[in-house]
Order: structure tokens, then sequence, then C-alpha cells
């Protein structure tokens, strides 16, 4: 797939704050690919420079290889998905999505045509007369998405567009925004702070952080191989402990000796190392290359979730047996469940469960009220 | 477009600025006019500070503007709050629309209304004196007009709050009112005040309500400004206007900085708006107790004797210009002496003879002093609207008043009136826009002189309108008969292209500043006119075929309260040192031996004005008709008569050739927005006939919505 | 618990409703009563019936009302635009300089424009003193020109206060929004901020169009008194106790007002209403 847009060195700063350094990043044709990170990490506005609605301070923004920089946005052909919707209260459901298309000036008759041909798509068809203020939530996000996508533009650009919206609609949409994708075969850019929903959905992850992207990647090679402590964090459950790469395929953590599938360390380098809490085998004490004393217990459903104390570090565990709190248990963990990482400036700042707390969803937490 | 935008303001902010920045300017000119600079001076602001009505009337404005403010934001606030709570969708809209109506109205109807409506009030009480009430009406009148807004500004904030917060209040123990003063309140107050703030500026602001209901003794600033512009500003209230403008804009400035602060901490910013609200607070409170000290009189002291005087605008020494004495603040201090007591001039103007007739015979405001003309005080006494007393016995200084003067013929006995200035009419001339070969014939038709079309005035009141055109063509000015009137009627539309105006007082300001060249006005005021400094070259004639002669002279209504302090007054007036002040500041001819005997007066107002003031005059006044430049007095008009003028003036002034170019422009505008509304209403009524058809298509074709089904659900 | 509440709304509207019965239709009623009597208190259609003789003054009154309107609203409308779009100190810094013209007295500031604008004023003396003249260069006191001067520059504040705030309530997603879809910025003006600023453009042609009707200060000092309006002759019927008639006048004034209200606002969409 050819690159369609490309970003070179992109910065931007408000009031001095730098809030996206010097960004390198392609987008290709067709793709759906998503901007993921925690609040104030610069994925809006590497959206936004896209959509034309800021200017970069530094870089450049290339579509189809033609430079776009300075372009405005009623000159690309790029579309957005407002967060928020930005549905035009004065325009009815119809008039909504033939707007762009009457700026266009395209005769009545193909716009009506268009208009249906969406309004099919979204399943609202018979809300055309409809004010848009009277639509619930999901329908005022179709028609954002129908507003968008009706005068064929190349790339969508989608803000968290489903922010707004409860889980169960929220999942409908998902598969629904994945199955329109898939039928026009555009290209989507998607910007979310939800992890989850960033790996169900897209081609290609980009998580970012402090305005620097962290990892390209897809949805697997971004949950198995995370670059440094930040990303590993930040998508799914991590146990992220110091460790001393030995040799090749061997590391030293928590004082035992481990082997493990990753090479290419100096020899003695400090590393990261990754131990995803599924990937930890609960055994009898005796057996185990860990050892640690059960601290809590959580029933999560499907499986438990261990806290266990190892020489001062809390892990956490993903278990489908029960174990007692205090217990003293044994822990094994098979070489290729051992992921390492290269020190970044992320490290030792994540990955200890000792206050037990979901930091994920603070983020997010944080995320949803800054932007409304 | 960011350049285009902001030239764009510029303009438009210059345009706004502009008579704003001329009136800072002449407010510190160091003459009168307010066309041409002279030099720096802040005389005006010395004028300014010693004016006790500007003061008084400042005061008023505030305490008027704090009451209503509070008593419209109380009353506001708690009926948003009920309007809130009331359920029944028809009585709400019954009550807001209600509401809204002063909002809605024009003011002038507001206005009318209300001034009609305390009429009755007094009719129904019997109150027998509007000063008792015009305060209270004053106050209610000014709530009323602000409650809406206050309304309006408090109500979406209710809305927005909705229910949830008293509820938890009463919840946790909170009785339902203590949950509203608790709770509730604390979370509208941004609301409650801005709508008080607002209140408070409309209050500060209004004058046509005002000028409908207000009492003589309750002026606000807007009525005395109303009263000023009525003849020349003086830039004394420009100064007034500059203080204003400069405070607020300092206050404005100072909270606009204090924001723009706000990351410089918050303890910065709340000294600020601490300060600034102190600053406020404190200003207003030093006005109101200043002005208070300097009238030197408390309101509610029971011993203090108002006296209601109604004059002619600019017809006395009244103190609004520091050259002059104010006759008024002597008398205040010479009656306190006499009397241990102390007394208050109330001082009102009017324009014409027949808004006075209409103030006292309509409205049941309680005049003490009224300086009617001969012919109009001869009317007041038919109407049985004058007081009878013995003159000669009342007022001791009536020795001092020219024999000539008394037993005129309209008060025959001397009961009635007590002659304050005579004069005669003329016309006023700038000698550099007027050729000299135009005033040869010495004519009044050169108020028709087609030369000076554009740059005549003509007066603004029926009987000394009509009188030009009378005298003019040898028309008899008291004539019973119709068609007389009739002819001068023609005569007066004929004139109308070629006048600038019809004016009355404002004629001092049109000739002084060289905006006009020719109008008809009275000696006296051309006197003024001619000593103001920057006042062009102004000449003065007695037309020859004859002119109006009339005497001006202070009477004594019978709704006096005081006629015995009013008494006192006129007895002042003739006093020398009085009479002369009056004399040297009207400009007009005094009938008072002891002023046309003054040498200081002789002086101040040389040779050339008292020889046009008295020597031109008739030695008797009761013979005089006739005789010199055929002079002849204004009489009472019959009832039929006087609906006759009154309809044929109103008939002049409605008759109006109205350049078509208004006609166009208007009916343009109004033909485009409906054209424009029509065809929105159009466009989006057959695009929505077009969804409809579009609709039952898809209906007929189930099969596409079964295909829909598929791929919305994969 | 239900009749308690009623009882509470009810006591805290009351003084209000009170209020307003006796202070606003109690004296609305008078004004009927007064419309429809003589001035020996007997019914009679009199006043109404002369109110044909009026026609042309309310012509007129309507004319130059209509006219001041449209050019506050084409003036003002660009100025509430230019201002919601600058920086938010600015916009604050302009609306107070905006506001600010309203604090000196609305006479003082036309005396002042009349100060200004009349033959041997200010700008004839500047202007004569420049190409050396005597003659006065501009005759604009006294033409109905300068009384729509008057109106515009009196009560711009007022077309220009509610669209500004009409225009920065919108969110700013819908510029955005417009211009993704493919609008310059002139058809963002014209597709999406003016319908969307509707109720502002209304509630400020109210604003205006109404003070504009009614006046007679302005038409006095500027209009020079050679014509009337028909502020001027409810003014000089109330100046001369033609009460009666008065009252007649402003009946019907209200009237028509209220109607063009009710018809301007159903033409604001249903959140119109009226935005101050």
């Amino acid at each position: 797939m050819a690159k369609l847009i490309e970003l070179k060195g992109i910065t931007k700063s408000y009031d001095g704050e730098c809030v996206l350094n010097s960004i390198d990043l392609y987008i290709r044709d067709g793709e759906f690919i998503t901007l993921l990170g925690p609040s104030g990490c610069g994925k809006t506005t590497t959206l936004r420079i896209i959509g034309g609605f800021e200017t970069a301070d530094e870089g450049q923004l290339y579509f189809d290889g033609a430079e776009i920089s300075d372009m405005p946005p009623y000159k690309r052909q790029v579309n957005t998905v407002f967060q928020k919707y930005a549905l035009f209260p004065h325009l009815n459901v119809y008039e909504n999505i033939a707007f762009p298309l009457r700026m266009k000036k395209i005769p009545e008759e193909d716009i009506k045509k268009r208009v249906g041909d969406m309004l099919k798509m979204v399943a609202l068809l018979g809300f055309e007369n409809k004010s848009v203020s009277t639509l619930s939530g999901g329908q005022q996000q179709r028609v954002a998405i129908a507003r968008a996508l009706v005068s064929h533009p190349k790339v969508l650009l989608l803000d968290e567009p489903l922010g707004a919206l409860d889980l169960k609609l929220r999942k409908d949409m998902q598969n629904e925004l994945k199955t329109i994708q898939k039928a026009i075969g555009i290209t989507f850019v998607y910007v979310t702070h939800d992890q989850e929903e960033a790996l169900s959905m897209s081609d290609t992850v980009v998580v970012m952080a402090d305005g620097e992207i962290q990892q390209i990647g897809t949805p697997t090679d971004i949950y198995n191989e995370p670059k440094n402590a930040f990303v590993a964090d930040f998508i799914g459950e991590s146990n992220i402990i110091d460790g001393i790469m030995l040799q090749d395929k061997k590391v030293r953590f928590a004082g035992h000796t481990f082997d493990c599938v990753d090479g290419g360390f100096e020899k003695n380098e400090a590393v990261d190392v990754v131990v995803r809490p599924e990937d930890v085998d609960v055994v009898d004490i005796e057996k185990g290359m860990l050892t640690g004393q059960v601290t809590s217990v959580t029933f999560k459903g499907v499986h438990y979730e261990i806290i266990v104390d190892i020489k001062g570090f809390k892990w956490m565990i993903q278990s489908t047996d029960y174990v007692a709190p205090d217990a003293n248990i044994g822990l094994y963990i098979e070489p290729d469940a051992i992921h390492i990482m290269k020190k970044s400036k992320y490290s030792g700042k994540f990955g200890d469960y000792s206050s037990f707390s979901d930091e994920i969803d603070l983020l997010s937490d944080a995320d949803s009220a800054e932007e409304f | 477009m960011k350049y285009t935008s902001r030239i764009y303001l510029g303009i438009v902010f210059a345009i706004l600025y502009i008579p704003i920045l001329t009136l800072i300017l002449f407010s510190f000119n160091a003459s009168e006019s307010t066309a041409v600079f002279t030099g720096f001076s802040l005389k005006w602001y010395r004028d300014l500070f010693a004016n006790p009505d500007a003061f008084t009337a400042l005061r008023n404005t505030l305490v008027l503007a704090i009451l209503s403010a509070l008593l419209a934001t109380v009353i506001g606030t708690l009926a948003a709050e009920g309007i809130y709570k009331i359920r029944n969708k028809y009585i709400k809209t019954a009550i807001t629309s209600v509401t809204n109506v002063p909002m809605m109205n024009p003011d002038i109807v507001t206005g009318m209304s209300m001034m009609l409506f305390f009429a009755a009030v007094m009719a129904i009480f019997k109150i027998a004196d509007y000063n008792e009430i015009g305060f209270a009406a004053m106050l209610i009148a000014h709530t009323t007009f602000c409650l809406p807004y206050v309304i309006l500004s408090v109500l979406p904030r209710i809305n927005e709050l909705g229910d949830s917060l008293s509820e938890a209040a009463q919840d946790l123990g909170c009785t339902p009112l203590s949950a509203f003063l608790r709770v509730k309140l604390p979370n509208i107050l941004p609301s409650v005040l801005s709508g008080a703030v607002m209140a408070f500026t409309l209050s500060l602001d209004d004058f046509v309500i005002s000028y409908f209901i207000a009492p003589p003794n309750f002026q606000t600033l807007p009525l005395l400004i109303y009263s000023m512009t009525k003849k020349k500003v003086k830039p004394d209230m420009y100064a007034l206007s500059t203080i204003i403008v400069v405070t607020i804009f300092i206050l404005l400035l100072i909270s606009n900085l204090k924001s723009d602060k706000k990351d410089a901490g918050r303890k910065k910013k709340r000294i600020a708006a601490i300060a600034t609200a102190a600053v406020a607070v404190i200003a207003v409170v030093a006005i109101i107790f200043a002005s208070f000290a300097g009238s030197g009189i408390v309101a509610s002291n029971s011993d203090t004797v108002t006296l209601n005087v109604y004059n002619w605008g600019e017809y006395m020494a009244d103190g609004s210009d520091s050259e002059y004495g104010n006759v008024n603040a002597m008398f205040e201090e010479y009656y306190y002496e006499k009397y241990g007591k102390r007394i208050v001039i109330n001082y009102s103007t009017y324009a014409t003879n027949e808004d006075l007739f209409s103030k006292l015979n309509n409205s049941a405001v309680s005049y003490d002093i009224v300086i009617p003309s001969d012919y109009m005080i001869e009317k007041l006494i038919e109407e049985d609207l004058l007081l009878s007393f013995d003159v000669e016995a009342d007022i001791p200084n009536y020795v001092n008043i020219d024999d000539a003067f008394k037993n005129t013929y309209y008060d025959k006995d001397n009961v009635y009136s007590v002659p304050y200035t005579y004069g005669m009419m003329g016309i006023i001339y700038n000698k550099e826009m007027v050729d000299e070969t135009d005033l040869e014939e010495l004519s009044w038709g050169i108020l028709w002189n087609e030369k000076y079309a554009g740059k005549i005035l003509q007066f603004n009141n029926p009987r000394d309108a009509f009188a030009t055109a009378m005298y003019w063509k040898g028309l008899d000015v008291n004539s019973t008969d119709p068609e007389v009137w009739d002819e001068a009627l023609s005569l007066l539309v004929d004139q109308k292209p070629l006048l600038q105006g019809y004016v009355n007082d404002e004629i001092f300001d049109k000739m002084t500043s060289g905006s006009a060249a020719i109008a008809p006005y009275f000696v006296g005021d051309y006197i003024t006119m001619a000593e103001t400094e920057g006042a062009p070259d102004l000449g003065f004639y007695y037309p020859k075929e004859g002119v109006n002669y009339f005497i001006d002279a202070m009477c004594i209504p019978k709704s006096s309260k005081n006629p015995e302090a009013a008494k006192e007054y006129i007895n002042f007036m003739l006093s020398e040192a009085a009479a002369v002040e009056n004399a040297m500041y009207i400009g007009y001819a005094s009938p008072n031996k002891l002023v046309s005997e003054n040498e200081d007066y002789i002086d101040y107002m040389g040779e050339f004005a008292i020889d046009l003031l008295y020597d031109t005059m008739p030695d008797d006044v009761n013979k005089a008709y006739n005789e010199v430049y055929g002079t002849t007095c204004y009489k009472n008009f019959t009832p039929d008569i006087q609906t006759r003028v009154n309809t044929l003036w109103e008939n002049l002034k409605i008759t109006d050739s109205t350049e078509i170019w208004i006609h166009i422009v208007s009916v343009l505008i109004v033909v485009s927005v409906a054209g424009l509304a029509i065809y929105k209403t159009y466009i989006e009524k057959k695009r929505s006939r077009d969804y409809r058809m579009r609709d039952k298509e898809k209906k007929n074709a189930k099969s596409t919505v079964a295909s829909d089904k598929a791929l919305n659900n994969p | 618990m239900k009749n308690k509440k009623s009882l509470m709304s009810s006591i805290m509207a009351a003084p209000h409703i009170f209020w307003a019965v006796l202070f606003i239709v109690l004296p609305l009623i008078i004004v009927v009563f007064y419309a429809f009597t003589d001035a020996n208190g007997n019914f009679s259609f009199s006043n109404i019936a002369s109110l044909g003789d009026y026609a042309p003054i309310f012509g007129l009154s309507l004319e130059l009302a209509v006219i001041a309107t449209a050019i506050c609203l084409l003036i003002g409308y660009p100025l509430a635009y230019i201002i919601s779009k600058a920086s938010p100190k600015s916009q604050k810094f302009f609306m107070m300089l905006l506001m600010l013209p309203m604090w000196t007295n609305l006479l003082i500031r036309t005396y002042s424009i009349m100060a200004i604008l009349d033959d041997g004023g200010f700008l004839n003396s500047i202007f004569g003193a420049v190409f050396n003249v005597d003659e006065p260069l501009f005759h604009i006191v006294g033409t109905k020109g300068a009384v729509i001067f008057g109106m515009v520059y009196d009560f711009l504040p007022y077309m220009v206060l509610p669209i500004y705030t009409c225009i920065s309530k919108i969110d700013k997603h819908m510029w955005e929004a417009a211009s993704d879809l493919g609008c310059t910025p002139i058809q963002t003006l014209i597709k999406v901020i003016l319908p969307l600023s509707m109720s502002g453009i209304i509630s400020g042609v109210t604003m205006v169009l109404v003070p504009s009707i009614s006046t007679f200060y302005i038409s006095q000092k500027l209009g020079g008194g050679t014509f009337e309006v028909i502020g001027d002759t409810i003014e000089r019927q109330f100046v001369t106790g033609a009460l009666n008639v008065g009252a007649a006048i402003s009946l019907i004034m209200m009237i028509l007002i209220l109607i063009s209200i009710t018809v301007m606002n159903k033409f604001s969409d249903e959140d119109g209403g009226i935005i101050v």
C-alpha cells in the first residue's frame, strides 16, 4: 500500500509548551490507523494538523506526495468526525449530510442519491426530516459519519468519536465503523485513549506519549513486543521488573536467572523485563522459580487477579485457580513469556502493583475530564 | 482578512468615539462654544462643582438607581424561582409575557401609561400634590422596567440548576425556604448580581420614562440634561459626562487588568477585586454624602419649606453659570436668616406658555411660582388657576416696579401678577451671512427669502410662529376669524421648505455657532447671544410691520402649598440685588426701577443694549399698542380659535415632503427581507417534500430495507 | 407535598404577580381607557378615528426606523463577527469599548453629534478651515439622513451585543466542521454561522427597531423640528395635554410593535426568543 499521508518532523507548541516534538509518521492508503495515548500526548493535535485545523510550527505534511502543510481544511480531501459530532443544529438530518455536496455545487439529483446511499449505509433511512437535536447520541454519531463520508474523502479522521457513548453502544459502533471502513476501503485515522478499542479495530496502532511517538506497529506487535515501559504498561497489564542481561537468552531478575528468547544486548546490560500477568503460572512453592506471599486476591469472573509480594516488588498474576491470601506460593515463567526491553526514560515508573490501582482507568478518567 | 478586519474595527470605533472625544475636548474649552476650541480651561469643571442642581440631580439619580435595582432584584429573583416552580404551562407563559411587556414596549408608551396610571391613583386617593407621591412613582416605574431584565438574567440559571440541589438540601434537613436561601441563592448569585447591575444601569440612563412621570421635586440627571440641551448645552454638562465616562473607563480597565493577571495568583486577584469594589462603593457613597452636605439639608427635615418654581428656560440666575450669582441660593439664605427656617427651591423649566398651561391645567403638580406671559396670565385667570392677592400690600418691594407696568390689560387691578421682565420680538441675523440690502426693508419678509433657504429658523410653538406670518402680512394676531388663521397657515406652509428647523431655545446654539443665518426671537435673548464668546457678529432689528410686545410676570398658582413663602420669594426677586443679578443674566428689560437706574447694570449691558431694550420701548404699556413699531400684545384665544390654531399647527407639522429615497430604500429593505424569508421557507418546504416522497418509495421497496439490515448487522 | 410546593412557588412569585398586575397591566388598561374616551371622560371613537391623520407620521417613523435598523445590522453583524473571532483578551477589550459610550447619556451623545454635524459645527469648521471656505460644506443636521445617523449611532451597541453573544456561544467545532466539509471562510459565515446566529439577529433587530420607532429626542435634535416622527407627536401631545389622542397613538404603536415582534420571533427558530 502506498503512503497517502506523510508527516515529517511535525513540531507544535502552545504558549511555549511543546505538545508535538518532531513527529515522523506515514499513513498508508486504505488502512485503519489509530493514534493511541493518554490525555495530552498530542494525538488530537496530530489529527487536527492532518485535518488542517492547526498548522504545525515546524515540519511538513504531505498528501499523496504533495505538500499540504498550509492548505486550508476546505481544500483538503480529508474529512473529520468530531468528538461531539458538530452537527449543524439549524439543518435537519438530510441537509446536514447534503451540506458538503451543496458546497461542491453538485446537482440536486446526485445529492439526493448520494445522501440516500449514506443514510442507507448508516441505517437512518426515514430520519431525513428529523432535527438533529432530537436524535440520540448514537444516531447523531451516524449522521456525523455519513456527513463526513458523503463527499468521498480519501481519508476520514475520527477524533474520539465514541467517547460520549455508553459501553454497549460503543461496542456496536466499533464493529460498525470497522465494517464501514472495509466496505468503502478508505483510510481511517482514529484517535482514542482506549487501548482495547485501538487493539480491536486497527490495522496499525501508533502509541504516543509526551508529544512523541513511542511505538508504531500492528496490535499484536504492540502487545507482545512493547518497545518500552510506557507502552508495556499502557497496553494491557504488565509486571515490569529491573533486570540484568547476563548474556543472550539469559536474564537475571527478582533474584533468579531465567532463560528467555531475546538477545542482542550487551553483557550485563541493565534492562526492563516485562512479564504479562496471564503468563505467570502458580505452582507449589518448591517447584517455583520465584516464591512470594499473596497479599490480595480479587475475583474477576474469568480469572482471579492475585497480587504477590516477591522480595518487596508486587507482581500481578492472573490465574484461574484460587489461592488463599497470605499463602506462600511458587511462580513459574516460560522463557517465551519473558520480554526484554532496553532502558528508557519511562523505566521504573510503571509496572509495580504495590499501590494497586488501575492506572489506565485513571488516565482515561483524566482524559475525559479534560475533553469535556 | 485580518488586516481588513482591523481597518473595519478601527473605522467603526473611530466613528463611535469621535463624538465622545469631542465632548471631552470641549469640556476643557475656554469659551462656551461647542464648535470652536478657543483654549484650555477648567472653568466648566469649576462651574459643575458649583452647580447645586447638578449635584442634587446626581444624588437623586444614584439613590433612585440603587433603590430600584435593589427592589427589582429582590422581587425579580423571587419571581424567577416562583416562575420556575410553576408547572402549568399556560400560567407560566402568561406571567412571562406580561413580565416582558415593559421590555418590548417602547419607553414612550410605558412612560405614558405610567403617567396616566399615577394621575388615576391621585384622583382615586384624593392626593392633591404630585410631589407627595412623585418619588414613589419614580421608584415604581423604574423598578417595573428593570424587573424583566432581572428575571431574564436569573431565570435561565435557575432552569439550568434544576431541582437536584434544593432537593438534596431538603433531604439534609432544610425547609424549602432555607433550601432556597442557603443552597440555591449562592449558586445563582452571579446571575442575580448581573441582573442587579443591569437594572442599575438601566435606571441610571433612563430618560424617556422619567420624563413622563418625574415630579418637580425629584429631577434626575438625564432630565436635567434634557432641560439643558433644550437651549444651549454648556460645556459643564460635557464636563459631567467626561467625569462619568472616565470613571467608568478606569473601573472597567481595572477589572480587565485584574482578570488578565489571573495567573499572577488568586490572592492578588482578590485584592484587586476588593479594591475595585471598594473604590466604586466609596465613590458612590462619597458623592451621595457630599451632595447631602452640599445642599445643606436633610430631606426628611420637617421644618424645611419647599418652594416649587416653574420658569422659562434660562430665565433666572440659578447658579448654572458661574459668571452670575444664584438668586435662588440668595433667597434660601435670606429666608433662613429672616425666619430661622430652611427653604429649598425646586427649580424647573418649560419652553412655551402653552406647555405651562397644560402642566397647570392637567397635572396635579403643585407649583408655588410661575412666570407666564401676559395673554397666558389672562387665560390662567379665566380658568381660575391663579391665586389672587393684594399685591401692593403683600409685596412691599412692589413700589420698585415702574408704574407703566401696573394695571395692565390682563391684570387691571394688580391682584394676580408682579411684572418680571418685558420685551419685544424681532429678527436676529448673522451679519456675515446676510446681505445688507436684504436688511434695508426691516421686514418679517426676510424669513421667507429664498436666498437663505436652509438657514432660516422659525419658532417651534404655534402662537409665535403664526404671529411672524401675521405681522408680516398685517393680519391681526388675535383674530377670531378662522380664515385669517388659514391664510397664515398657508404662509407657514410656503415657508417650511426654506427652514432649517423649528426651534425654541435651540436657537441659542444655532445662531451662536453660525449654523443658521436668520431667526425670529426675543430681544433679551439676542443680547445674550451677541455677548456669547466666540459667537459670530449678530444683528437685530424690530420689523417695521409690527412686533409682539410682551410682559412676563410672576404669579402664584392656586395649587400653591406655600403662598406666603411664594410672596416672600416674589418680594425678594424685586429687591435690587436679586433683580439686577437676574436682569444681567437674562438680558431682557426689567420693569424694576432699581434695575434700570443701577449703574453697574447700565455699565454691564452697554449703550447699545440699553438703547435696544429701553429706549425703543413704549413708555406706557396700556397705551403702547400700535405706537412704536406698531407693537401689539397677544391676547387670550377663544376656545374655538385655540382648537383651530392647534389643529392648523399640527397639520403644518405633519405635512411633510419625505424625500423619495426614504421610501425607496425602506421598501427595498422590507421587500428583500421578506423575499429572503419567503425564498428560504419555499426551499425548505420543497426539499422536505422531496424526502417525504423518498420515504414512500422506500416503504414500497421492502427488499431494500432488508438489505440495509444485512449491511448494518454483519 | 405537591400542594406545599405549589404554595411555596405562588408565595415566591406573588410579589411579582401583584406588581405586574398593578404596574404593568393596569396602566395599559388605563391607556386603552384614555384612547377610547374624550377629554371629559365620555366614551368616544374620535381619537381612534383621528389616527388616520397621523398615518404619514407613522409611515415616516417606520421607514426611518427600518433603514436605521438595516444599517445597524449591516454594520453591527460584521463587527460582532470580527470581535467574536478575536482573542479572548481583545474580545473583552472591544466589548468594553463598545459598551462605554452607553454610559454617556443618550441625550448628551445625541447633542454632541449635533454639535459636530451642525452647519456651524465642528466638522464644518474644520473642513471650512482646511478648504478655506465660509459656507458650510455639509448640511446634515435637519435632514432625515441625520436622524438615521443618530439612531444608528445611539443604538448600534444594542445590535452588536446580542449578535456577539450568540456568535460566541456557537461551538468552535461548527466552524471547523464547516471548513472540513468544504466551506471557504465566507461560505462558513453565510451557510453556518449566519443561520446559527439568527436568534441574536432577531433580538438585535428588535432592540434597535423599537427605540428607533419611538424616539423623539434624536429627531428633535438632529431633524431640526421640520418633520415629526411618532415619538415627537406623542411627546407634543403629552406636553400640550392632549392625552387622549396621545394614548390612542401609543396604543396603536404598542399593538403594531407587539405584532411585529411576534412575527419576527416566528421566523427565528423555536430556540429564538429574545436574548438580551
